[in-house]
């Protein structure tokens, strides 16, 4: 991991002022609620880094990586890939920009149409880019699943034939097949067994080292991210509440929510101090979002400035973001 | 294909609707082939030598009557469910697909042929089109479209929000080749299953519009229509009636086991590969 400075800095990915509503009907009439999914939301991702993103479940992570994937249109704001944004390309410069950019799902046994065959898998965003001749994608596709450890007996098979751990790793190897340069990984380990899930893991780290990749490492589950990441965003609500190196954030956590997600991991860093007290009322609702910080129901620092106004996400130190209005004094 | 004939509905089903489709279709071997003679002195034969099942009011052979009337019947249920497969599976996809207001529109005209029984839909389509064996199946079909519009627009929703079209969309895969490499075929299955529960359907409608006297009108024998020549003997001669009943319910019940068993044989492997 001896990168210079110069290229280390080098901006693979700026996002700015994003902004994603969602309206659900009301049951009542056509009167409809909106809520944001991602407000306000910005963020710059390095060439080769892994970039974790951690939140509770529904605090808009999966909707972010799929506005960055270009699957939806964010509301406002711009996604700069490389400089260009993609929230207005043309369909075809869009389709062009698609090879850079790929993603794995949660779900492998979702993510593979079941009725088509490890081949027909494999092959078709080769045919949706009109990559061929046919020679060429057979030697692209067995040069990839060897890389995930599949046998290329295989070919012929169907999804249901093979175990979860095989569909993620066949999953991980579709995203590969255009050569992308960007990866968009949400919850890519969730839905497996800890045993497969380490597996699946230390594969990621070595395509990323092979193949010189950039990861968005979205989970619910800080320990995860903790061991992937180089450096991690911790989101709430919409927003980014911190982001950090990760050393740098485990060694100065300065947002009481990312302290509350630092105490529930399962082997809690013995570095952090565990007299706060654990987080007790729920989340709060997206349809009522709470005034002023959004996490003040919950925080046990809230003050009335809490209440009132919002904070904003300010640079404590040196690549330290964190939005809290006591964020000037570390959390004792 | 080997676990498909470890199903016993789809091999019951299976074998049923296979033997009334060869006895139709064999039906100028098997028969005199002469169903619309009148041979008077010859009426109400009871079931007996030369006359497998008897002959009827105008002492015409019941056998070769419901042979030859299944070749209309199954015909018109056949075309009938094709138009709506074909018209249902389309309007149920587009409506899906756009959503919105086109969805909704489509949705509130579904929802008013749906208040209508079918068979009263079919009489008044019947009634407008003045039924013929070349109208017959309009009359029959098109109050089945809702089925195949249903289902295609709730596949349809749900394997749109599926990860792999969602992958697909994000290797630069446009709209047309989503729903035809991926909507359609995994809706396919579906379609069979109702498809075959539409066919019973259809041959059940046909035998009931025939039994009000809406059916396809004489000479042509349809089940319907013997069914309905029948009833006014029920006593003298039940074997008319009796035995064209018969075939139309172990159609029916053939379609409805093969419906129910694809059903079935798919659910586990839809469940499967859902997991
Ligand atoms: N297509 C959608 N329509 C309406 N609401 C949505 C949609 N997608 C996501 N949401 C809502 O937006 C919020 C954020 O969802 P999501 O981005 O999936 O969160 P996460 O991935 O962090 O669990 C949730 O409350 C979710 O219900
Ligand atoms: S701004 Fe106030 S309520 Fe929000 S996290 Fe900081 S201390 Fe807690
Ligand atoms: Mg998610």
């Amino acid at each position: 991991m001896t990168q210079s400075t110069n290229t280390a800095d080098q901006l693979l990915l700026k996002a700015e002022y994003l902004n994603k509503k969602f309206s659900i009907s009301t049951g009542r009439g056509f009167k409809k609620l909106s809520y944001y999914a991602v407000r306000d939301l910005s963020l710059e991702i390095k060439k080769g880094e892994i970039f974790g993103l951690v939140g509770e479940s529904g605090c808009g992570k999966s909707t972010l990586g799929s506005m960055l994937l270009g699957l939806q249109k964010p509301d406002s704001g711009s996604i700069l890939f490389e400089g260009k944004d993609l929230t207005n390309l043309s369909s075809s410069k869009l389709k062009e920009l698609r090879k850079d950019i790929q993603t794995v799902f949660q779900d492998p046994y979702d993510s593979l149409d079941p009725r088509f065959t490890i081949r027909q898998i494999m092959e078709e965003p080769l045919i949706i880019q009109g990559i061929g001749p046919a020679e060429k994608r057979t030697e692209i596709i067995l040069s990839l699943l060897d890389r995930v450890d599949i046998p290329s007996d295989f070919l012929s098979r169907y999804p249901h034939q093979l175990s979860g751990g095989q569909r993620q790793r066949l999953c991980i190897a579709r995203a590969l097949t255009l050569s992308p340069r960007f990866l968009i990984l949400d919850e890519a380990v969730s839905a497996l067994d800890v045993s497969v899930q380490a597996q699946v893991i230390n594969l990621l780290l070595d395509l990323k080292e092979q193949l010189e990749l950039t990861y968005l490492f979205i989970s619910h589950d800080l320990s995860i991210v903790k061991f992937m990441s180089d450096r991690i965003a911790v989101m709430y609500f919409g927003r980014i509440v911190e982001l950090a190196d990760k050393h740098e954030l485990s060694r100065n956590i300065r947002h009481p929510y990312t302290k509350a997600l630092f105490l529930a991991m399962p082997e809690p860093d013995p570095d952090i101090p565990v007299e706060v007290n654990h987080i007790e009322a729920g989340v709060p609702s997206l349809i009522n979002p709470p005034g002023g910080c959004a996490f003040h129901p919950r925080c046990p620092y809230a003050t009335d400035r809490c209440r009132k106004e919002a904070p904003e996400l300010r640079e404590i130190s040196e690549g330290h973001l964190v939005a809290c209005h006591l964020a000037c004094e570390p959390i004792s | 294909m080997k676990s498909i004939l470890k199903n016993k509905q789809i091999v019951i089903g299976g074998v049923l609707i296979l033997l009334i489709v060869l006895l139709v279709l064999l039906a100028p071997l098997i028969t005199s082939g002469d169903y619309s003679s009148v041979d008077l002195p010859n009426k109400h034969l009871a079931p007996g030598p030369g006359h497998p099942f008897g002959t009827d009011y105008y002492g015409r052979d019941v056998w070769t009557r419901i042979l030859y009337g299944g070749r209309i019947s199954l015909s018109v249920a056949v075309c009938a469910t094709l138009l709506a497969a074909v018209c249902g599976t389309l309007i149920g996809s587009v409506s899906a697909y756009f959503g919105g207001a086109v969805d909704f529109i489509i949705g509130r005209i579904m929802d008013v042929f749906m208040s209508f029984p079918m068979l009263l839909s079919s009489l008044i389509i019947g009634i407008i089109l003045k039924a013929s064996v070349r109208t017959m199946f309009l009359s029959i079909g098109i109050p089945c479209i809702p089925m195949f519009y249903r289902m295609t627009r709730s596949n349809t929703l749900s394997i749109r929000e599926r990860g792999f079209t969602k992958a697909a969309v994000s290797m630069g895969s446009g709209p047309m080749r989503i729903v035809l490499r991926h909507i359609l075929p995994n809706v396919l299955p579906h379609i069979l299953v109702v498809f075959s529960s539409a066919m019973g359907g259809c041959i059940l409608a046909e035998s009931s519009l025939g039994f009000l006297g809406f059916g396809i009108p004489q000479p042509t024998p349809s089940w319907g229509l013997v069914v309905n020549e029948g009833k006014s003997f029920m006593f003298q001669c039940p074997w008319t009636a009796g035995f064209a009943g018969l075939f139309i319910a172990l159609t029916v019940l053939g379609f409805n086991l093969l419906g129910d068993g694809i059903r079935d044989y798919l659910d586990p492997k839809i469940r499967n590969s859902y997991l």
